[in-house]
């Protein structure tokens, strides 16, 4: 093995799950497919087995698990009154939701400000809701952009994370 | 978190693979070799990103497969040292805090030393505490949702299992099974296998504002 390049491109959260989840549907290991395998066996009718490799199925639905969850949404108790349909919607991270276009978008917005290549990539994965977590991403924040800047970075960033 | 990695490799094609067309042998068998491996100084692979160049195959005396000589580019999980990263906290030690991402990534540990001025370890709750001033205490517990900033990535290199310890493995699981099976159900056999170190580890620290458990700061 011979690494040429150790880093060719960085890749964002919102490309791996797409790509990830594009290959678990042409891969069959989707809920879907597998569902529709249980009911064919059940009936004894003879289908097209997916691709067996058990490594690369794990890793594949551990990563995307993982990117699922939205991490800055945290369970409180009076959730417990609402709804699985919302609270499902709360747990769920905003990237699985975006749309490419909706995402160049996003990207587009953000090149108006002196980010970053790297601190955009951040933001995009994380979409930050607040200011104590824009702050930790963008290095002394403060002194480079002013209140308004800040506010409407956050405006933004709520603007697509909320969109369905 | 993610990144792209060209890497160029020599690839063994067994002859029951002929069937297949080239592209999906080759990622067939890269995916078995890289997915979910640690690649060495860079970090944990996930998948076979694309195929990049595929050489004319070649044929060895005594052997019926193709060796073919492939460039291609594998999805690696790398976080660069500086970067904010989620996980979850799966144990707090006196040494300091694990934390894990959900199954994709399990190695994470954060020193007490890289945790905020004044943190506190509690032997009796089993969880830090960092008194944030006179009145609040906020305590790190097992299965928050935590933030913290990548400070270093550990590699060390990984023999494989020696005979003998797969030997002492085998036994001390035959042990505990018969434990189990005579009723014994708080057995005293001690779990034989050592804590090795993880061929790819992350150090992260929890020292700056927006740091420590998500739910602070909301």
């Amino acid at each position: 093995m011979k690494v040429i390049e150790k880093r060719d491109a960085f890749l964002s959260d919102y490309e791996v799950f797409q790509f990830l989840t594009n290959l678990e549907t042409s891969h069959g290991w989707d809920d879907e497919t597998q569902a529709l395998l249980q009911q064919n066996r059940r009936k004894k009718i003879k289908t097209k087995k997916p691709y067996n490799n058990v490594t690369l199925q794990r890793i594949t639905r551990d990563t995307i698990s993982y990117l699922r969850v939205n991490k800055s949404y945290i369970a409180q108790d009076e959730d417990e009154e609402m709804d699985e349909v919302t609270k499902n919607q709360n747990m769920s991270s905003p990237i699985c939701k975006l749309q490419n276009d909706q995402f160049s978008e996003l990207m587009r917005d953000l090149n108006r400000f002196e980010l970053f290549k790297i601190e955009k990539l951040q933001i995009v994965n994380q979409l930050p809701s607040n200011m104590v977590h824009l702050y930790s991403i963008v290095e002394e924040c403060d002194s480079r952009f002013n209140e308004d800047q800040i506010n409407e970075i956050i405006s933004i960033i709520e603007r697509y994370s909320q969109s369905q | 978190m993610f990144i792209l990695s060209k890497i160029s490799d020599l690839i063994r094609i067994p002859p029951d693979e002929f069937k297949r067309d080239t592209i999906s042998a080759i990622t067939h068998q890269l995916n078995r070799n890289y997915a979910n491996k640690i690649v060495p100084r860079i970090g944990l692979c996930i998948t076979i990103y694309d195929i990049l160049e595929v050489d004319d195959g070649q044929l060895k005396p005594g052997d019926g497969s193709a060796y073919i000589n492939v460039t291609f580019r594998a999805m690696i999980f790398k976080p660069f040292v500086g970067e904010i990263l989620t996980g979850w906290i799966t144990k707090c030690t006196a040494d300091g805090i694990k934390v894990s991402m959900l199954g994709l990534f399990d190695d994470i540990f954060i020193p007490h030393k890289m945790m905020f001025e004044g943190c506190r370890f509690l032997p009796e709750d089993s969880a830090w505490v960092w008194p944030m001033d006179e009145e609040t205490k906020l305590y790190f517990d097992v299965n928050e949702m935590i933030r913290f900033r990548v400070e270093q990535e550990v590699f060390v290199e990984v023999k494989p299992k020696s005979p003998k310890e797969k030997e002492a493995e085998e036994e001390a699981e035959m042990k505990r099974q018969q434990a189990l099976l005579e009723g014994k159900e708080d057995s005293t056999i001690p779990e034989t296998t050592v804590e090795k170190h993880p061929p790819y580890a992350i150090l992260g620290s929890c020292q700056t504002d927006g740091m420590g458990l998500v739910s602070w700061w909301e």
